[in-house]
């Protein structure tokens, strides 16, 4: 019997099963950016379709929800999130809710939605079958139940949750690549988790782990958009952060271009495709991965104070970890891997892509062992 | 200037595209005088194919107004696209076929631009190989 696992991630879903991710339905490959649309005319779009529409529907396209799963309206990660992004948030006794065109829906609801959207495959039973859903290893018990009752929502039966940086080791520990104490480094799309995990007897056993709820991808995306808006003020006395739609396609743009610089070393920004009214929207504003490098050194330096932590917490040195394990898609980053490397001295493993790590592991975590 | 009337070749159509550009009413609703954000996916020299922000009908008449990216040119860098909705494409999507019945001759240049450019880079592509 088919055990499924789902990363319910912050930028981005993936289900596997049977040692593979499965494919979207909608033919769009494997990952399912975690984005809802609710359309004008009822119908409600998720993922890749829903992605698109944040160019031009913003206040109706809902994504990067999980930061504020489970959390009270008055907590300071929602009112940050209230600060941050495009969307009306209002509270709903005592809780945040999207105010979209298709009334108030609740980052729970959304997260049932996109759940809905990966486990919909027609042949497959995945809503009566045995998932395994992962969590950040920080998550609250709030944050937690949260996540259980959007899976319920979704009509998920039976449902375990399991730690993120878990599933990640039983991937490894699945394809025989064994370790006797490993590093999970995670630098998601909105959070970086970072957990010590030791291997008895076959499963992997978290001693100790740390989190930063306000850093990941997304965060990268601001510090390049924030470059990008001073460079347009300064040439052209036009400011691309006054309007919460404009700034929010600015940030979709240089999350485009940010995915594009771990391969090529230039990518290129259209402020036409940001701003249509700015006076310079012909202009083509390039970016190197150089200055993606410098512009985010902070923010890499930033998940290191996090593996000081764990690691003083776990009691060991960064030498006696015998495996870095990757995951994430901003570990695509060549900046990310360089600054690994040079801190545990010796380079992250990534045998798996770090977007499918976590669902793969999860969907095996029965059979280590 | 009316379409059809160039005697010049027609420039090919641009598809998978993700143009972003503004779509308002001919006769702007109170509720929306400014209209709202479309992209245009796909792009020929007399018709596109829009994805909207906002549902239209059949014969709607709309103001597609596009930033051709990359043009450096004096002046308003906006080009106005005169339009009329043909057909609901794709409903649930809200993509409609749509097509250009008037723009200014700026705005021809400038399209006709944008549709040879990609027509050339793959020239010069096959060429390099």
């Amino acid at each position: 019997m088919t055990i499924y696992g789902i990363d319910l991630g912050t930028s981005n879903s993936v289900i596997a099963g049977d040692d593979e991710v499965l494919p979207c339905p909608n033919g769009s490959g494997a990952i399912l950016p975690s984005a809802v649309a609710f359309m004008p005319n009822g119908v409600r779009k998720v993922g890749k379709a829903a992605r698109r529409r944040r160019a031009i529907d913003s206040d109706n396209t809902v994504y990067s929800s999980k930061r504020i799963i489970g959390r009270r309206w008055d907590a300071q990660e929602t009112q940050n999130f209230v600060s941050r992004y495009p969307f009306r948030l209002v509270e709903l006794d005592g809780w945040p809710a999207f105010e979209t065109r298709a009334g108030r829906v609740t980052p729970t609801e959304v997260g049932a939605i996109i759940l809905d959207a990966l486990c919909e495959r027609g042949d497959l039973p995945v809503q009566t079958s045995e998932v395994h859903l992962t969590v950040p290893a920080s998550f609250s018990t709030a944050q937690r139940d949260a996540t259980e009752q959007a899976a319920k929502l979704a009509g998920l039966q039976n449902v375990s949750l399991i730690e993120e940086p878990s599933a990640t080791a039983y991937a490894y520990l699945h394809a025989d690549e064994p370790f006797e104490r490993a590093i999970v480094y995670d630098l998601g799309g909105g959070t970086f988790d970072c957990a010590v995990l030791e291997c008895v007897d076959g499963e992997p056993r978290i001693t100790a782990h740390a989190s930063d709820l306000v850093l990941g991808g997304d965060d990268i995306d601001h510090q390049i958009a924030a470059w990008v808006a001073r460079y347009v003020i300064e040439k052209h006395n036009w400011d691309l952060t006054n309007y919460s739609e404009v700034y929010d396609r600015l940030l979709a743009r240089c999350e485009d271009a940010k995915i594009q610089l771990s391969d090529d070393t230039e990518a290129e920004i259209h402020l036409s495709q940001v701003d249509p009214e700015c006076p310079a929207a012909e202009e083509v504003v390039t970016l190197t991965r150089a200055l993606i490098e410098d512009l985010c050194q902070d923010l890499v330096r930033r998940t290191f104070i996090a593996c000081d932590s764990v690691i003083r917490s776990a009691g060991v040195t960064p030498l006696d970890i015998d495996a870095v394990l990757l995951a994430g898609g901003a570990s695509f980053m060549p900046v990310i891997q360089k600054g690994v490397a040079a801190y545990f001295g010796h380079s992250g493993r990534m045998s798996f892509d770090p977007t499918e790590v976590v669902a793969l592991g999860a969907s095996v975590a029965h059979r280590v062992g | 200037m009316s379409l059809g009337r160039s005697t010049k070749e027609v420039p090919p159509t641009r598809r998978n595209l993700e143009l972003l550009c503004r779509v308002k009413l001919a006769e702007p609703i109170a509720s929306s005088p400014h209209g709202s954000f479309g992209n245009i996916i796909e792009l020929g020299s007399a018709s596109l194919l829009l994805e909207a922000g906002r549902e239209y009908a059949v014969g709607d008449h709309i103001v597609v107004e596009v930033v051709f990216p990359g043009q450096k040119r004096k002046g308003d860098p906006v080009s106005p696209l005169h339009c009329t909705i043909r057909k609901v494409n794709d409903e649930p999507a809200l993509h409609y076929a749509v097509d250009i019945v008037r723009m200014g001759e700026i705005a021809q240049e400038r399209l006709e631009e944008y549709l040879n450019r990609a027509a050339q880079r793959a020239r010069d592509e096959r060429g390099v190989r």
